[in-house]
């Protein structure tokens, strides 16, 4: 997960294998080398490290080192995210700089600009987010040459409306248990590798991020009447799992999708910058355009919704889309019911859980009728716990005993309990009893709710591991309720109540060039097969 | 002296893990065999259940649940947690007896407290209490290497080759559901043990990193807050000074590869009101403890050390390991540590995987789990 892509000692993320098992192919002969008949050769590695394969007639060839690649990586159930070399490889500042200079000229620069990273820069530079936004454009167009550039909130309100009418469509079709977001690339990906049972879960709705890489990129390619592969798209976002996200293959399409060329982090921009040696800055200098028009200046000219572009939605700080879910059932209510309910018939009720990464939200009609609920859960133990509960009843490893649910002995005790607290309270340790057992029934579930948002770092995205790291002399939790703050100083615009415009335009939008609409917003999840092999399981294992 | 008063032929292969209850007269071992044994611990170590069919692979560690409480009108049921090498553990334990009590109280009806409790032991420690399985708790990526319980109870802790420690938060007395409260990836490497400080909520974990690490809860997570640097070989096992347990005093020893045995020390401050450390901020950086190299051990053992353990009633220290060898050791009163007793081949020819400290009639014993399937019982 995105933590451990980091150097940060976050603690809450999942491990990475103890080796990559990756079978390298061979690669083909260099033109001119003789093949060597009898097989014979020696591989010597210098004191350097380098490789050097000795033919029996005592040729000497460099070896190249195996190269494994991003998409290797997604394919391969060696180790619960790919290595960080990869990722850096494939998607770093030095990529975007060679790419920048490789294609002057030739291809169109567009970046999109994802919240949290906006926030992570107001606090890292003590700046408030319009002088953010109006720095990062001036840092892209005028300083680094790319003609666009747009905040992801259109992809995400995008994201959002599909994700609630997915869920409402599936609920109403009878779905049972909770849909999970698949809006973590992380999460999905040890979704995929390690808990399979668990994919026809998850909700297929596209992230921000890949929404609005395809609508740039198709309507930037209209406008300057080129290819889309001769658009890059550089995206920004708190993540490093992000750049996993970019590299997942469309279904039915054999390449990976390149609606996002680079995923950079906030932390990776910074070091951008730094080493530009002065070259590139973020110059919090007031210009004279007022913030509508610096984002409409930004923006490609074909670019709906420009309001929406830069603005934020209510709810968490991954996006709010536990939240946004409760709005849509809310407002098809209303609508359905005509005049009979109005928004002050609703009310939204939060319920902690046992730590302050689980949440559950629910909403209640008329003071007593639970209609809907969602929960938020962050952080790899949180999503343990859930993925566990949520693991279809099996026998034992004897096919014996039940062991998922309650046993019939365990259920004894419970029983044995309540009767002597019943009897003799006094007889309960009461030190012991400090934990929070789940007695009352209102602590949050979020195996009940009927939809969770799930990230895998603790706090949710604003903690994303691509986010800036706080200076030593201020605490994690000071630096993340600053960015929190930062966030929350986005302006929200609700766009639930006129929802059928984005709608029409996604459908002009796909009719116009020629797009099907799942392309543009749904993703796919395949299992992850383990390896079978023992040799490769074993491969670099320390005992 | 060190003697050998009796020897169990407890399993049909490697014997892994030694645990011996806190109060009831139990031990239960764990081995290569995929199951694990509970044995009555009296002159007649009756075998009192075999727990099987529920591992794939070697049972690599096992241990006892500490009791809720020393209340005598309360009866506590015992259970244990077995972790293992396919990746999961699992945890057993027994229905309240129902008849016998009944009989017991006939037999020798008396109004003194010990009666009492012998009582409840004998029923708790009864061959008639079926031992089931009550839950297989799964999160572990690869082979559990060891399993360990705090004192009360309601945190099980489990480390495994995938480099994490996990730590599941569970009712005491039911044990109803193992719920995920941390995963811990400070290790580089494989790591081999975990022990709960004695009364404390404070953990430690060896790895073949060649650290021990030390973790703590604060403010509801839980972090790493010391790494012991100083073995030059994988640390196998550790275990905290159960003497000191409700001093602010802490120690640890550690053994290795390295053939060396360590002792550290530590001290905890007392939890400090909120009025007296209103900067939020600067908790965090209290949370650090400092930890030192207090002593080391004169070297006895030739091969790698595999297991160590300290005694709360006697203050002495067992190891052994690859070589065959229990060494006990005592510190004087000088703090410095002598060699009080050494014996070879305590297993033939058999390594030996763990030792721990018990009460067989009110004497203090030592047992050992070998290689060679055996349980041996010693007089020291």
């Amino acid at each position: 997960m995105s933590a451990l892509l980091s150097a940060d000692d976050l603690n809450d993320f999942i491990s990475p294998g103890l080796a990559c098992i990756k079978p390298v192919e061979s690669l083909p002969p260099a033109p001119g080398s003789e093949e060597n008949d009898d097989g014979e050769i020696e591989i010597e590695i210098d004191t350097l490290g380098n490789a050097t394969e000795v033919g029996k007639d005592g040729s000497k060839t460099t070896l190249s080192a195996a190269q494994i690649s991003l998409a290797d990586c997604l394919a391969c159930s060696g180790c619960v995210t790919s290595a960080e070399e990869v990722l850096v490889a494939q998607h770093s500042h030095d990529q975007l700089l060679k790419a920048m200079s490789k294609n002057k000229g030739k291809k169109v620069f567009v970046a999109s600009v994802s919240h949290q990273t906006r926030s992570s820069l107001a606090v890292a530079f003590n700046k408030t987010i319009e002088q953010v936004d109006k720095s990062l454009i001036d840092l892209f167009i005028n300083q680094m040459g790319f003609s666009y550039v747009v905040g992801t909130s259109l992809g995400r309100k995008l994201s959002l409306l599909n994700e609630s009418r997915n869920i409402m469509d599936l609920k109403k079709s009878g779905f049972k248990g909770p849909i999970l977001s698949s809006i973590c690339p992380g999460w999905v990906l040890y979704a995929e590798k390690t808990h399979p049972y668990i994919l026809p879960r998850i909700s297929t709705v596209k992230s921000a991020q890949q929404i609005t890489g395809c609508l740039l990129k198709t309507l930037v390619s209209q406008d300057h009447d080129v290819s889309k592969s001769d658009v890059y798209h550089l995206s920004v976002m708190p993540c490093f799992d992000k750049k996993l996200e970019s590299a997942r293959k469309e279904e039915n399409e054999d390449e990976p999708t390149v609606d996002v060329d680079c995923v950079l982090t906030a932390k990776e921009l910074v070091t951008l910058i730094e080493e530009s040696d002065g070259k590139y800055s973020l110059n919090f200098s007031d210009s004279n355009y007022s913030m509508a028009d610096t984002y409409g200046l930004a923006a490609p000219r074909n670019w709906p919704f420009l309001d929406l572009t830069w603005s934020s939605d209510a709810g968490s700080t991954s996006g709010g889309y536990a939240f946004s879910y409760l709005e849509n059932v809310k407002n098809a209510l209303i609508s359905e019911e005509g005049g009979n309910s109005t928004v002050s018939t609703f009310t939204v009720e939060t319920i902690s859980g046992r730590n302050s990464d689980i949440t559950e939200l629910r909403l209640i009609k008329d003071n007593s009728q639970v209609v809907a609920t969602a929960a938020i859960v962050n952080g790899f133990r949180n999503i343990q716990n859930l993925v566990r509960k949520l693991k279809p009843e099996k026998a034992g490893a004897n096919g014996s005993i039940k062991t998922t649910k309650v046993n019939p002995l365990v259920a004894r005790r419970r029983a044995r309990k309540e009767a002597s607290k019943e009897g003799t309270p006094s007889s309960m340790d009461s030190s012991t009893s400090g934990m929070s057992v789940n007695g009352g029934g209102d602590s949050a579930d979020a195996s009940k709710c009927d939809y969770v948002e799930i990230m895998a770092c603790p706090g949710g995205c604003i903690n994303g591991g691509g986010q800036i790291s706080a200076p030593s002399e201020v605490s994690a939790k000071e630096w993340i309720s600053a960015s929190v703050d930062a966030y929350h100083e986005i302006p929200i615009i609700e766009i639930q109540r006129d929802s059928s415009s984005l709608f029409e335009w996604t459908q002009k939008f796909c009719d116009q060039f020629g797009i099907n609409q799942d392309r543009l917003l749904r993703t796919w999840f395949k299992e992850v097969e383990k390896p079978t092999d023992p040799n490769a399981i074993l491969l670099g294992a320390k005992w | 002296m060190v003697s050998l008063i009796r020897t169990l032929d407890a399993h049909t292969d490697k014997v892994w893990s030694v645990s011996v209850h806190p109060t009831l007269p139990l031990i239960a071992t764990a081995s290569t065999d995929k199951t694990a044994c509970i044995y009555g611990l009296n002159e007649k170590f009756p075998l009192l259940s075999r727990l099987e069919d529920a591992h794939k692979r070697s049972v690599r560690s096992v241990a006892f649940k500490p009791p809720l409480t020393a209340s005598a009108d309360f009866l506590d049921l015992p259970a244990v947690a077995c972790g293992s090498f396919d990746s999961t553990i699992s945890v057993w334990g027994i229905d309240e007896p129902e008849d016998e009590e009944d009989e017991d109280v006939d037999d020798e009806y008396d109004d003194d407290e010990n009666t009492g409790k012998r009582s409840q032991s004998d029923i708790l420690c009864s061959p008639n209490n079926q031992w089931n399985l009550m839950a297989i708790i799964e999160g572990h990526e690869n082979e559990v290497k060891s399993v360990a319980w705090n004192s009360h109870g309601n945190l099980l802790a489990s480390c495994s080759r995938d480099k994490t420690v996990w730590i599941w938060e569970t009712d005491p007395e039911t044990l109803e559901e193992f719920e995920c409260i941390s995963v811990l990836n400070d290790h580089q490497h494989d790591i081999k043990h975990i022990v709960w400080h004695p009364t404390r909520n404070i953990l430690a974990s060896s790895s073949y990193d060649d650290t021990v690490r030390i973790y703590k809860e604060d403010d509801d997570e839980w972090s790493c807050v010391g790494v012991l640097n100083g073995h030059a070989g994988t640390v196998w096992c550790s275990a905290f000074d159960p003497t000191l347990a409700s001093t602010s005093t802490i120690r640890l020893v550690s053994v290795s590869d390295d053939l060396t045995v360590k002792i550290w020390k530590s001290t905890v401050e007392e939890e400090e009101s909120e009025e007296a450390n209103p900067i939020r901020s600067s908790i965090r950086k209290d949370v650090e403890m400092d930890w030192e190299l207090d002593v080391e051990l004169p070297v006895v053992h030739t091969h790698p050390i595999y297991s160590v353990a300290w005694s709360k009633e006697s203050g002495r220290i067992a190891t052994v390991g690859s070589d065959g060898k229990l060494v006990v050791y005592k510190e004087k009163e000088d703090g410095s540590w002598i060699v009080q007793y050494e014996r070879e081949s305590c297993h033939g020819v058999f390594e030996i995987n763990c030792v721990t400290w018990a009460q067989l009639n009110e004497k203090e014993v030592i047992i050992t789990a070998g290689d060679d399937g055996k349980i041996n019982v010693w007089e020291v």
